[in-house]
């Protein structure tokens, strides 16, 4: 199997858990956030939403550049969240789809304007953004838990779905 | 499940190598979990930091039965979670964990992972999929999922978080 074949699959498997939590926040606890030093929900789930979508410039460009300006939408509703979401999944989808395997030996680099901060793979940093955004949405879920909104199966049942 | 002289382990020094590297993070996030926390949860639904914690660690033990088996039968496993004492318990059990994961790894040639692997109860089948699908999403991407949930638990107790993919509120910042 060629590599996009195996992240397409795994992308496609891993948006299934990340869309159903996404639908479930209420645009009233976007400015909630448990601690002081946490992000809030709205960041938190845009960031979630926003990640597949990287790969998109992982793949197709050479280097991300945040002196060049990177941002964020500020979604309103729910739905503009989930929205967003489908948008950059598409988005990283389409670059997967065209990517010859030897696309994920080329070097990646992350950084601002002459500070490197990394260069590794393409292989690596998609592999890298796939955890990433898997590691944000674990702690996504706490903030739903916390918020007593019904947290859904992901890897295996949840207090609330999804029992065996 | 001995390898012979014309088989290739090239997906097996990727995990490795992904294993490696997760395992910095999910060490630092273990050794921050104080053993008078053990009990603390979040919410009433929530896990226990200890049970949380303990979690994170023991799943790097499924990398064997993934590699070793063609299933895993709950009906027939007696099944009773390790319970830590002290951080040292459960950073040791991590240890002796993740260095299985790694041997298991190291034995695995490319042809068994389009093997299918089943986890079921006695008759209930709950999925079957090939070994790699196992690997990654029930064993490798379930971990970095439960780190997550440790991450915030970590915070909520005002105990410094480690960077993980990127700098933290407390570390790394670029």
């Amino acid at each position: 199997m060629a590599i996009r074949d195996a992240f397409i699959k795994e992308v496609q498997q891993e948006s299934v858990a990340t869309r159903k939590m996404l639908e479930r926040i209420p645009p009233d606890t976007f400015d909630w956030k448990p601690h002081e030093k946490s992000m809030s929900m709205q960041r938190l789930s845009v960031l979630v939403a926003d990640m597949f979508g990287w790969l998109e410039f992982m793949i197709d460009q050479d280097e991300l550049d945040f002196a060049k300006g990177y941002t964020q939408p500020q979604p309103k509703t729910t739905q503009e969240l989930v929205d967003f979401f489908d948008e950059k999944l598409a988005a990283g989808l389409t670059s997967l789809k065209n990517a010859d395997d030897k696309v994920f030996s080329e070097n990646w680099t992350l950084r601002n304007g002459d500070a490197v901060y990394m260069t590794t793979s393409k292989l690596d940093v998609v592999r890298q953004t796939i955890n990433h955004m898997i590691h944000h949405r674990g702690q996504l879920s706490v903030f739903l838990r916390l918020k007593d909104i019904a947290v859904p199966s992901i890897y295996g049942p949840t207090a609330d779905e999804g029992q065996m | 499940m001995g390898t012979t002289a014309t088989s290739t382990n090239n997906i097996a020094s990727a995990l490795i190598a992904e294993f490696e590297n997760e395992a910095k993070t999910t060490r630092a996030v273990l050794e921050r979990v104080p053993a008078d926390k053990f009990d603390w949860k979040p919410h009433e639904k929530s896990m226990p930091m200890g049970r949380l914690a303990t979690h994170v660690a023991e799943m790097h033990g499924w990398t064997n039965p993934t590699i070793e088996q063609p299933e895993l039968d709950f009906a027939k496993i007696d099944y009773k979670p390790f319970e830590p004492k002290t951080t040292a318990d459960l950073v040791e059990h991590f240890e002796t964990a993740y260095a299985g994961a790694i041997e298991s790894l190291k034995n695995a040639p490319d042809e068994i992972w389009n093997e299918p692997w089943s986890l079921r109860n006695g008759e209930a089948i709950y999925f079957t999929m090939p070994k790699i699908a196992v690997m990654r999403s029930m064993v490798l991407n379930h971990i970095v999922h439960h780190r997550g949930q440790l991450s915030v638990y970590l915070r909520l107790n005002d105990i410094p978080v480690p960077a993980m993919y990127g700098p933290s509120a407390d570390e790394g910042q670029m």
